[in-house]
């Protein structure tokens, strides 16, 4: 859908926008849900299988939406029946296989397992943002990009011979939806964070002492260093509410991001390394949203394969040290076998986004399996490793990197982020 | 000096005279002349105070079993422990003496006795909360000073003396209690219901030895709060409530609570009808808002209008969440976190389970350790508190089960205190709100 003819409004939620960009995002939000529900399993199994009561104060109570809809706690059965499913359904939406179906599901699923968790407890932030951004995932076409469903699709068009196994979509009408909405309501979040200490305990609530007493009373790790110092104190309070209440200026400029986004991570670093309030880590994945996903590879390109040494060097330890302190911090919570997988993937990701000038693919447009092993390429060529050249007459149907037929698709795959891992499967042999 | 601290001691230390001291988990303190200072290695160490004109004279000290040790000074009472570097001065609630404390007795139940210029009375050593004899009950005039003996106390007014034993006679207990001047029997299983906006009038009658006071709790708060007179209580949240109410008596025994379940109503804009009427008309407003201008324009469709009202609508009760916080409305939750303001002067406190080891050990237990989620720290900690010995029992068993290796013989809740000054923060002594030891 062209944006021409359509009002503010309509271009802001449902305007085209990079479906790359609301790719990445899907796998984030979808890898947070995973941290969400994982942390949270252990109490609702624990209420669900009526373990240690005696030293289980909490009761059921219910938060509004369970309440109104009439929804009660799961049994050992139906935990565990939610619990498998909801984990299906994150694995089909982070591979975007039936994305769309599967994002519903996941989001629906999501929301009643940190909903039990609450309603045995008090109702926490960090997955506010995370929540409202879920629920509306499945409102934009999150297969459109980076995922099984658009690979089959391209795949589909290929072995037909027909149009559209090249070139895969850039921009999707309805995909800033989902984005924009977590955004604002990332924005809301920080906003209402730093008014209410200013409404409630006034702007006095600045002048050391409080987050002196806060970093004390929530002991971690730098809490020490920090607290002995009021004045330290003071100048880190007028930060964090003019961080806080100014957040929304986010949407002044896309420039503003630069500013608020780091500020935003550096806030929950040190809040969890001052007020053991945690990583906050579903909120940090949830500012993916602000990132245009789709020009990380050429950003990579400007900054890391060019420009002087110092910088180069000064932004990969940044990159290196953020990326290392994530997937800890990630790691910590979730499976060991899931790191085993997610961790060479990541990594895999990371280099294949090394600049790099593109590598022609000259292939046969007659030849089937050759169509199939470009529109596979291409679909997962999100940094634009590759050139594709038609070729008819192409040895074995498919040359890149000065070899031919299986050994081209595997140089080929190995170029893209995402079929690294496929590289040495004989899918696009002659 | 207490001689039960005289006792603890010379046993302890192999150190002779009773103005040691030895508190759990640090050197020990000696008084004399007035001053009470630290021994490392054998050397006198000032203690630091967090008010700026310290202590004054010191005339007395007692060692709490839980390892506290109170202080009686000429500036008021203070407490300090094996670890804080510094007095505190103790703040106390209610029904203390009045006067000058000048000597101090801490008994096997924990019970704090003081005897001032004045009166003589007792504290919890908990909460700083007590009660004084009447006047009637001391031998004479004052000034008073206390012995403690395996019986009892022996107090010493100025001509004469008393051998007082506490705990004689009935247990208190709550003989009626009122509810906006309707009578229930103590033990009534009663749950009534009332509007937000009406105040709710508590009053209680109760009988003790040396006469009964009252305290009360709601919805099983670990502090039990002084109830004088008639309690009037104002604009309870909605939804479900339980007040407990007990009878002290002079020794500070607690009856069993006279309870009574209340449940307050919603205002009508909470009522589910309401909202969802509301809400209801806000979507069909906003769908014929949208529908109407995507037919004016030409150019838009039934989804958009439709996602338009439902994104219209988020929006919208996320900005009403943040003006009107209420966290059982998640997602919808709004964000009042860290909003207290805290002065110079002000306490943190931190509550933490902590264990026990033969020999003065102690650690830190994390509540998750015991095996369950947790929220709060005070989901595993109130049982301790309210549940007493049992409880904690029963929670070290649990303990044992999980880490068989770790020699736990008692369980306190602390509540870990840092006294903010303008020489920095000050760990001083904690509050032990619960205190178990076995049996050796």
């Amino acid at each position: 859908m062209s944006g021409e003819g359509q009002s503010g409004w309509d271009r802001y939620w449902f305007g085209e926008v990079s479906l790359v960009r609301l790719a990445v995002f899907r796998i984030v939000m979808l890898a947070a849900a995973l941290y969400a529900v994982w942390v949270f399993r252990t109490g609702v199994f624990q209420h669900a299988d009526g373990l240690e009561t005696s030293f289980l104060a909490r009761s059921w109570n219910p938060i509004y939406v369970l309440e109104a809809l009439g929804v009660p706690p799961p049994g050992p059965t139906a935990a565990r029946v939610v619990f498998a499913v909801l984990l299906g359904s994150i694995a089909l939406g982070i591979v975007g296989l039936f994305a769309r179906t599967a994002c519903a599901v996941a989001a629906v699923l999501t929301f009643y397992w940190i909903g039990v968790h609450y309603s045995f407890g008090k109702p926490h932030h960090d997955c506010v943002a995370l929540m409202f951004g879920l629920l509306a995932l499945p409102f934009g076409p999150v297969g459109g990009r980076l995922s099984v469903d658009s690979m089959l699709r391209r795949m589909r068009a290929a072995r037909s011979s027909g149009a559209g196994y090249l070139a895969p979509p850039d921009a999707g009408a309805w995909a800033g939806l989902p984005l924009r909405l977590t955004q604002i309501s990332a924005a809301l979040g920080y906003f209402f964070a730093g008014a209410t200490k200013l409404v409630l305990a006034g702007p006095g609530w600045a002048d050391g002492y409080t987050l002196q007493a806060i970093m004390l009373e929530y002991k971690s790790a730098w809490s020490g260093v920090l607290a002995d110092q009021v004045a330290l104190c003071a100048l880190m309070s007028v930060g964090l509410l003019f961080v806080q209440v100014s957040f929304p200026l986010v949407f002044l400029t896309p420039l503003l991001r630069w500013f608020y986004v780091p500020m935003a991570v550096v806030f929950h670093l040190v809040a969890m390394q001052t007020m053991a309030t945690g990583p906050f880590l579903t909120l940090w994945f949830t500012l993916v949203c602000f990132i245009p996903a789709e020009r990380v590879p050429a950003w990579f390109d400007r900054t890391l394969a060019g420009g002087p040494a110092w910088r180069r060097i000064a932004v990969g330890a940044m990159l290196v040290a953020f990326a290392a302190l994530t997937f800890d911090l990630y790691f910590a919570q979730v499976p060991v076998w899931l790191a085993a997988t997610l961790v060479p993937a990541a990594l895999a990701v990371g280099l294949r986004l090394r600049g790099r000038a593109p590598e022609d693919v000259r292939f046969d447009p007659d030849q089937p399996s050759a169509r199939r092993a470009v529109a596979l390429l291409d679909a997962a060529d999100w940094a634009g490793r590759l050139r594709f050249v038609e070729a008819p007459g192409a040895a074995d149907g498919l040359t890149a990197c000065g070899v031919s037929g299986r050994a081209a698709w595997r140089r080929a795959a190995a170029r893209t982020p995402f079929l690294l891992p496929l590289a040495f499967l004989p899918l696009g042999s002659g | 000096m207490s001689l039960l601290a005289s006792l603890l001691l010379g046993s302890a230390l192999g150190v002779s005279g009773p103005e040691v001291l030895k508190p759990i988990g640090g050197p020990p303190l000696r008084l004399a002349d007035g001053r009470l200072v630290r021994l490392v290695e054998g050397e006198p160490h000032e203690l630091e105070c967090t008010t700026t004109e310290g202590p004054g004279e010191v005339y007395d000290a007692a060692l709490d079993p839980a390892g506290l040790i109170f202080v009686a000074a000429e500036n008021g009472l203070f407490v300090i422990d094996g670890r804080a570097e510094a007095l505190d001065p103790i703040q106390v609630e209610d029904g203390a003496p009045a006067g000058l404390a000048r000597s101090l007795h801490v008994d096997a139940q924990r019970r704090l006795w003081i005897a001032t210029d004045e009166a003589v009375g007792v504290l919890d050593p908990s909460f700083y909360w007590g009660r004084t004899l009447g006047a009637d009950e001391l031998p004479g005039a004052g000034p008073y000073r206390i012995e403690g003996r395996p019986w009892g106390l022996i107090v010493y007014g100025s001509e004469d003396k008393l051998r007082y034993r506490p705990d004689a006679g009935d247990a208190p207990r709550v003989v009626e209690l009122r509810v906006d001047g309707e009578p229930f029997a103590p033990d009534a299983e009663v749950e009534l219901r009332r509007d937000y906006r009406d105040p709710i009038r508590i009053a209680a009658d109760a009988e003790a030895p040396g006469g009964a006071t009252l305290r009360y709790r709601l919805d099983g708060h670990h502090v039990w709060r002084a109830m004088e007179g008639e309690l009037v209580l104002d604009r309870v949240s909605p939804g479900r409530h339980r007040l407990d109410v007990v009878a002290i008596d002079r020794d500070l025994n607690r009856s069993r609570p006279a309870s009574v379940a209340l449940v307050i109503d919603y205002p009508f804009y909470y009522e589910k009808g309401f909202v969802l009427a509301v809400g209801a008309g806000l979507g069909v407003a906003a769908t014929a808002f949208f529908l109407l201008r995507a037919r004016r324009s030409g150019r838009g469709s039934y989804a958009r209008a439709v996602v338009s009202t439902g994104v219209a609508l988020v929006i919208g009760v996320q900005v009403l969440a943040g003006l009107v916080p209420h966290n059982k409305a998640w997602p919808f939750v709004g964000f009042s976190m860290y909003s207290d303001r805290y002065k110079e002067g002000d306490a943190i406190h931190k509550p933490v389970l902590v264990g026990l080891g033969p020999g003065g050990g102690r650690w830190t237990i994390p509540p998750q350790a015991v095996g369950v989620a947790i929220d709060s720290p005070w989901q595993v900690l109130r049982p301790v508190i309210d549940g007493g010995a049992s409880s904690s029992r029963e929670l070290m068993a649990t303990y044992r089960k999980r880490f068989p290796k770790k020699n736990i013989v008692g369980l306190q809740v602390q509540s870990e205190r840092i006294r903010i000054t303008g020489r920095g923060p000050i760990p001083v002594a904690p509050l032990v709100l619960s205190h178990f030891r076995e049996e050796r």
